[in-house]
């Protein structure tokens, strides 16, 4: 069965060949016969879903216009604040904080009428890449249920891959949409940093941090990015943008950067992606052989920056203000320690000490600030090689899904998952996973087009024309 | 860059952080690893005069001025804190 994109569920709603409370009912059927085993949600805001549909349904038997979202049901990951819900980053530091008020994010997609189906798992305040780092237990991937969905956006990623929801928001750091939509056999747009607000977002790596949608297919990446994008003044990063003059597959360069197709890289992985380059070639796309030479420095440098922005941002988690509190401590610093010692888990313990070390007197500068110059750097050399192609093609990950626990106890080899994702962050860049297929073992590979800053437009268009040549998105894992 | 086992302690005092020795001697290791992975970018020449904040080109500037909430979201911060005294932030002594 070929899945609906957003468009063509709306139309049915119109039609009236589908009422939204029938549609609601579905997904929520999906949870409960799959959520048992795929963990996805945190919580489902059920009865919240099913009076929404009924707005919906009301308007539509009334014929009153319908807005972008009306009707279309999306799950938000966890670290996404939604007025009077539940909202932990995973975490059990805030197992029971509600958030007061709504990220800027999800209140336009609520604004375009989108119903919030639940909030889904994620490694613990985005720290991870396989959703193992939760609190609340850890997602199994639709595809194959001992393995991970990938991370930290793993459990927004499984309930779209399960039907559980027809998107989700996710949040993408060094590849937390990306990477979990390759291993899901979903779109995962990765946003230009500054496209997209973040007022709202739990913050893990501020410099870094971009909210993202994970969707079935390149026509709902679009329709949510254009609801997503753009200035808020609540975040001062943000800005509005032009949108670029698209170029049509037969005319754009693609280039293929060497350093994406090295060791490391699974054989079938590989074989897979260069059959899609072979593909678009066909489609009339011209394809250039590129070098990054720089682009290997960018995941070191990211270990850097990263750990040294979250040991600053999560100074915020102190037991007094919100959050988990120590009881029965001898003195305030014994408060501090403990409340966090008790709140924070393992990946987050680890990333606030090397952040704390790579801020601390006597490194910062060999670190932190040398760390910031290869940043610059690395994305100096991205700028240059678009000037050369119009967008960059490589694999989304150097594997497909592993297996659940085989990466957990060497954080060096989990931290490698992210290596060809991470360089959109540190260069500023847009980046989209794409369904290239699946393996012999039925796991779903993902391809990734890169963009140069604020240019979503040319890699979307270009995503759509490579998605019209294939038809792996209509792939189901049951 | 050594990084000795004092050096975990002075760090975790640093972060307000307490450790189990298990922890301390897990995340010895780990930063000891992960450390020698970014230890790379140290090979890697950069002009000394790359203007961060030119880089990151952020410029953005608005009034400093007060703006006010709404009652419901001040009651869900209140509603929020892990001790309290009718609308008051209750915190522990700083003081003897």
């Amino acid at each position: 069965m070929k899945k609906l994109n957003i468009k063509q569920t709306r139309q049915n709603l119109l039609n009236k060949k589908i009422t939204c409370q029938k549609l609601v009912e579905g997904y929520l059927d999906n949870i409960t016969k799959q959520d048992g085993r795929i963990h996805a949600f945190l919580e489902v805001f059920e009865k919240e879903a099913l009076a929404e549909a009924k707005k919906v349904d009301e308007k539509i038997k009334k014929g009153e216009s319908m807005r972008a979202l009306d009707g279309i049901t999306m799950a938000l990951k966890d670290n996404l604040l939604y007025e009077g819900h539940l909202a932990s980053s995973g975490s059990k530091i805030l197992e029971n904080f509600v958030s007061p008020y709504t990220a800027t994010a999800v209140k336009k997609i609520k604004d375009a009428g989108a119903i919030i189906i639940g909030r889904t798992n994620m490694d613990e305040f985005a720290m991870g890449s396989s959703t193992e780092n939760s609190a609340y237990g850890i997602t199994r991937n639709p595809y194959d249920l001992e393995r991970v969905p990938g991370g930290s956006s793993g459990g927004s990623a499984a309930a779209v891959a399960a039907g559980m929801c027809a998107a989700a928001l996710g949040s993408d750091t060094a590849g937390s949409i990306r990477q979990p939509a390759a291993f899901c056999n979903l779109v995962g747009l990765k946003p230009t940093y500054g496209a997209v607000s973040r007022y709202g977002l739990m913050a893990m790596a501020s410099s870094l941090d971009q909210i993202g949608p994970l969707t079935n297919n390149v026509e709902d990446a679009k329709v949510l990015f254009e609801i997503l994008k753009g200035r808020d003044e609540k975040d001062a990063t943000s800005k509005n943008f032009k949108d670029s003059k698209e170029k049509v597959l037969k005319n754009l360069t693609i280039g293929l950067p060497k350093e994406y197709f090295a060791k490391g890289l699974d054989a079938k992985v590989e074989n897979n992606i260069l059959k899609k380059v072979e593909l678009l070639k066909a489609e009339g796309a011209k394809i250039k052989e590129v070098t990054l030479p720089n682009s290997e420095y960018a995941l070191a440098s990211y270990y850097l920056i990263m750990p040294a922005e979250v040991s600053s941002n999560l100074a915020r988690f102190d037991g007094i203000r919100y959050g988990h509190s120590a009881e029965a401590v001898k003195d305030l610093f014994e408060f501090y320690a403990r409340s966090r010692a008790e709140g924070f888990g393992s990946e987050t313990k680890r990333r606030i000490i090397i952040g704390t070390y790579v801020l601390s007197a006597g490194y910062q500068e060999a670190y932190y600030h040398k760390a910031q110059k290869v940043k610059a750097l690395i994305t100096q050399e991205y700028q240059e090689i678009f000037k050369q192609v119009d967008v960059l093609l490589t694999p989304t990950t150097p594997t497909p899904a592993f297996k659940i626990g085989a990466k957990f106890n060497d954080p060096l080899t989990m931290y490698l998952s992210d290596i060809y994702t991470v360089s959109a962050n540190i260069a500023g860049l847009c980046g989209i996973s794409l369904p290239a297929g699946l393996t012999q073992e039925f796991l779903p590979i993902g391809l990734q087009l890169l963009g140069k800053a604020f240019d979503e437009e040319t890699i979307l268009k270009a995503a759509y024309q490579y998605q019209e040549a294939t038809d792996w998105h209509h792939k189901h894992p049951f | 860059m050594p990084v000795s086992k004092n050096l975990i302690d002075h760090l975790a005092d640093l972060a307000k952080l307490e450790l189990t020795a298990e922890e301390k001697r897990r995340y010895f290791k780990d930063l000891s690893s992960i450390l020698g992975y970014v230890e790379k970018i140290q090979a890697l020449g950069v002009k000394e005069e790359i203007n961060l904040i030119k880089e990151n080109g952020i410029d953005v500037w608005r009034k400093d001025e007060i703006k006010d909430c709404s009652v419901e979201e001040k009651e869900q911060i209140i509603k929020s804190f892990p001790e309290k005294e009718s609308a008051l932030l209750k915190v522990p002594g700083v003081f003897e």
